[in-house]
């Protein structure tokens, strides 16, 4: 398959293309925010960042019309849902001006800003490769994606035609923990896809293959909803029962040719109130397909060959079977009748289908062949979740005991259906005890094997009991001591004791701890001095490619390292550290937008810290983080936003719109007089003209309103600080809408009455 | 490695010199490369002592002001960032960036009270009332560390110390040394008045109504003219005199 050559998957006739085409997948685009952020769904969030990498396509790829071999020099946004490449070209646009969204360009080349996302319910496996060259070495992290006729990419529970490979150069800093996180968002997304698409599972069918075109549904019509769907458990119990009639269906769409290969164990572990189904189904799934079976002898591989391919492809289909024993024919074992105990599973494929889904493929013997995926999409309903384990676990039970152990151990969900007693727990027995008492080292005692079997039988978590019953026999000389007041006396006295120790050894590993970081500290200081002489000497320090052979310049992956550590200079962080900054502050300018026009573009940074660490809930932004944001507003492309100290020494975060208009308004609106009712009420204290006009007005003169503090404004503007709000009323003095009356109360701003009021000199001097 | 005379000294210091510069760089290679490795090794260490006591960081207000101090000796800011490796390892930067925020939240809901000055007692007081009992225990400690990375971002986070007590400062502006001294004579009772002022500071009669006014000016000082004998007080209920039980229960 990844060969380069065309796939060999289309049908004979009738695709709906037309013809053949040699492009690799097409991925969709992402919408970005003006200030270059990725738009994020509701319900999802941002995980993981990972700066400098490209994206590389096996043939060409990419967006459509915008297709190239790779796309270089961006950064990889993990969210929950999906995963989205962003060009980080635009950010050196000097002018500031609102870069382009991610509407592809006809133009071509590097025009705008591109971004592209990735589903991860698309994705089947994920594996770390590097390349050794004689320049350095080459990381990439190479991605399985289920893709469609028209090469986009759809999630496992949909209708696939192919597996594309899509590969991420990384050319910055080391990918694992990207990867892990990786897997795990993918492990979620895939449950949670075919959560969602079990619950729908015939209106699916239509829509999973609806991008295929019609074509294909027709292909499949007799049964449709058989074919397009996930594979669950519910639905494999039937197909059990119905036996026959499903095999001519698989056989009848097998000749046909295409690939119409369920997207299956993808969503197989997810049904847990199936789980039962999913027990009894997988006992009777080890079992190959006899009308398979023939076929396939019929074509001329060996019987029993043929039966453990069929049964490692959980009976798919025929083209599926053969793949896979194209890829595995060679291994050990193969050969080996297959025999109905599970203790004698062939050894090929079943470490696989033990092994957690990340690590699988490395345990593969066929690395780079395309059935890899087979085994590897085995263990993908992942270990950890409850009840998903339940198939493979099982399968894998009989492998090592520690299958058996971790099973159990594994899946509290799954521990209310075990008393059930259904038939699959029983052969698990035997071998967690036999392998709990090969932990043991002295022979039955009490809380022995009779406790074991029932403390098994009575709860799911036969490891805890283990380490229950051997705890117990470590403590004990006799039972006596264990049960009754002296018991529990005991495991009081324990548990302080415990956690005396507990407390010192904690000390204890701080000292070391610190000790080590001591001299780790010191050495890294030795080097600060040659950065900084470095820096200043012009040499390009931070942007040193990390490749770099001079051992004078620590290297970029040093240097953050070092920034991770808290132990960097302002320079060094201002170089190194500047994807996480310049990703924050473009959040935090979406962020701000609202909250500034409501207050008149102007706020403090400890408010702007509240407001954005309250918004975000977990995984705060440390003050320090906030600051080398927010000056960073210019060089990540965030237009109108710009930190501002003011006199007073406060830093503020000016608006595009420093609306001044909108603050002097409010202020207007806070100082004009509520309207009187009847000329003899005069509000306490309002009336600064108190004396009888002299110049016989009729009425009297205009009420002067309330006095306005910086602590009133504060208030009322809502959300600003009192420093911020002196500097409102210093510049709506400025501005002539009101005049200050300094006392020994205090200072206050009242509405403007020698303007309003038309006072001229004349009036005043007539007092 | 002798100096000797003419083109050949020359010549013999030039090599010399190269060697030098060659065996210097070998050197800082080497050194390099060990912090690499002690890099390496550091991490791993960490994620060691994370594992094990990640708890115990988050439980023991003690434990935690020890850690801090520690790597205070060593140089070492574990709050820096949020994605440092201390933070995302032992996990407590989330504990005080919020800690943070419901600092400053406390001082704002306050400043009209005490004028932007708050003894770290009750801010401590304030802080554990908002919490409730759901969070973990606020220790003073904590609350320090949590001022002292909040000054970062300007707007005159500090703390000050008057006459032996530490107060947080909220508000930008220096309390010059006329003032600190009010604070200081106001301390015992909690209130002072001009002749106290003068008597306990030595003040001329102008000066000490110049402080308190401005101080009053400021929010920080309360006039009381309803003393029995007529005498105009200056409450400061930022020193935690008494005022401070009147707005808690606000």
């Amino acid at each position: 398959y990844f060969d380069g050559l065309p796939r060999l998957v289309e049908h004979g006739s009738g695709s709906a293309l037309g013809k053949r085409t040699l492009l690799d997948m097409i991925l969709p685009a992402a919408q970005l925010t003006p200030s270059g952020r990725p738009v994020l769904q509701q319900g999802e969030v941002e995980v993981s960042l990972l700066d400098k990498v490209d994206l590389e396509f096996q043939l060409v790829g990419g967006l459509a019309g915008q297709l190239a071999e790779s796309y270089k020099n961006g950064y990889a946004i993990l969210t929950n849902r999906r995963l989205i490449w962003v060009d980080a070209e635009p950010v050196s646009r000097g002018d500031g001006m609102p870069v382009a969204t991610a509407v592809p360009i006809a133009a071509g080349g590097s025009s705008g800003v591109r971004a592209t996302s990735l589903q991860l319910a698309a994705v089947i496996a994920c594996y770390k490769k590097v390349q050794y060259t004689l320049k350095g070495s080459k990381v990439r992290l190479m991605l399985e994606v289920y893709t469609d006729r028209q090469r986009q990419p759809v999630p496992a529970s949909g209708f696939h035609t192919n597996i594309d490979l899509l590969g991420i150069r990384c050319r910055g800093p080391a990918p694992d923990a990207f990867k892990t996180q990786l897997e795990e968002q993918v492990r979620q997304a895939v449950a949670a896809d075919t959560t969602s698409s079990s619950a729908t599972q015939i209106p699916r069918a239509p829509d999973a293959s609806g991008a295929s075109g019609s074509s294909d549904v027709s292909s499949a019509a007799a049964g449709g909803s058989q074919l397009s769907a996930h594979w669950s458990p519910l639905r494999a119990g039937l197909r059990r029962s119905s036996q026959l009639s499903e095999a001519s269906l698989t056989i009848g769409v097998g000749a046909g040719g295409s690939q119409t290969a369920g997207p299956l164990p993808a969503g197989f572990g997810v049904a847990d109130a199936a789980a039962t189904e999913a027990q009894s189904s997988v006992v009777a799934e080890v079992r190959p397909d006899p009308v398979l079976l023939q076929q396939m002898v019929e074509m001329g591989f060996a019987r029993n060959r043929a039966a453990r391919s069929l049964v490692a492809t959980k009976n798919q289909g025929a083209q599926e079977a053969v793949d896979y024993l194209l890829a595995f024919g060679d291994q050990p074992g193969m050969d080996d009748p297959l025999d109905q105990a599970p203790a004698t599973r062939p050894t090929g494929p079943s470490p696989a289908a033990a092994a957690s889904w990340g690590t699988a493929p490395t345990q593969l013997p066929a690395f780079d062949t395309p059935s890899r995926f087979y085994p590897a999409i085995l263990p993908s309903a992942g270990p950890s979740t409850a009840g998903n384990n339940i198939p493979y676990a099982f399968s894998s039970s009989s492998q090592s005991p520690y299958g058996a152990v971790s099973y159990s151990g594994g899946d509290p969900g799954a521990g209310a259906m075990e008393p059930a007693g259904f038939g699959a727990p029983q052969p698990q027995l035997p071998i967690s005890a036999k392998h709990l008492s090969a932990l043991r080292p002295f022979p039955h005692q009490y809380g022995s094997a009779p406790e074991l079997v029932r403390s098994a039988a009575a709860s799911p978590s036969v490891p805890g009991s283990a380490a229950g019953s051997s705890g117990s026999l470590d403590l004990v000389v006799g039972p006596s001591r264990t049960i009754g007041v002296a018991g529990i006396v005991k495991r009081e006295q324990q548990k302080t004791a415990e956690s005396g120790r507990a407390v010192e050894q904690a000390f204890r590993d701080l000292s070391a701890l610190m000790s080590s970081a001591a001299s780790m500290v010191a050495l890294a200081e030795k080097f600060r001095g040659v950065l900084g002489a470095d820096v200043g000497a012009g040499a390009a320090g931070g942007s040193a490619s990390p490749g770099s052979e001079d051992p004078l310049l620590i290297d970029l992956e040093t240097q953050q390292q070092l920034i991770a550590l808290g132990i960097s200079s302002p320079v060094t962080r201002e170089t190194a550290g500047a994807r996480y900054h310049i990703e924050l502050s473009r959040q935090l300018a979406d962020f701000l937008a609202t909250p500034l026009q409501r207050v008149g573009g102007l706020m403090s940074l400890p408010d702007v810290y509240c407001l954005f660490n309250r918004a975000r809930g977990t995984e705060l932004v440390s003050p320090d983080d906030l600051l080398q944001a927010a000056k960073l507003f210019t060089r990540a492309g965030v237009q109108g936003l710009r930190l501002h100290p003011l006199s007073s020494g406060v830093l503020v975060i000016q608006g595009p719109q420093h609306s001044e208009e909108q603050v002097c308004t409010k202020i207007a609106q806070l100082t004009t007089p509520p309207p009187s009712p009847t000329v003899d009420a005069s509000p306490v204290g309002a009336n600064v003209l108190g004396e009888p006009p002299a110049h016989g007005r009729r009425h009297l003169p205009p009420l002067l309103g309330p006095g306005l503090s910086a602590s009133d404004v504060a208030l009322a503007l809502g959300g600003i600080s009192v420093a911020i709000a002196a500097e409102h009323l210093l510049m709506a003095e400025a501005r002539g809408i009101v005049c200050r009356d300094d006392g020994p109360e205090g200072l206050r701003f009242y509405r403007n009455f020698f303007l309003q009021d038309r006072l001229g000199t004349t009036a005043v001097m007539g007092f | 490695m002798r100096r000797g005379p003419g083109i050949a000294g020359l010549q013999h210091a030039a090599r010399t010199k190269e060697q030098f510069k060659l065996t210097g760089e070998e050197v800082k290679k080497n050194t390099l490369q060990a912090m690499h490795e002690q890099l390496a090794a550091f991490r791993a260490n960490l994620e060691e002592f994370a594992r094990k006591h990640r708890m115990d960081i988050r439980r023991d207000p003690v434990f935690r002001a020890q850690f801090h101090t520690m790597c205070a000796n060593i140089g070492v800011d574990p709050l820096a960032s949020n994605k440092s490796l201390w933070a995302s390892t032992l996990g407590f930067g989330d504990y005080y960036y919020e800690l943070g925020v419901q600092v400053v939240e406390a001082c704002l809901a306050t400043r009209a009270v005490n004028g932007g000055i708050m003894d770290t007692a009750s801010l401590l007081k304030y802080v554990n009332k908002r919490r409730g009992s759901l969070g973990e225990p606020v220790s003073e400690d904590d609350v320090v560390r949590a001022i002292r990375k909040l000054k970062v971002l300007g707007g005159g986070f500090d703390l000050v110390t008057i006459g032996g007590h530490q107060y947080v400062r909220s508000v930008p502006g220096e309390l010059n040394l006329d003032q600190n001294r009010a604070l200081e004579v106001a301390q015992g009772r909690g209130y002072t008045s001009v002749a106290e002022m003068c008597t306990a500071a030595g003040w001329p009669v102008s000066r000490a109504e110049d402080v308190l006014q401005a101080l009053t000016r400021e929010g920080m000082a309360w006039v009381d003219d309803g003393a029995p004998d007529g005498v105009r007080l200056y409450w400061f209920p930022c020193l935690g005199g008494g005022l401070d039980q009147a707005t808690l229960q606000n």
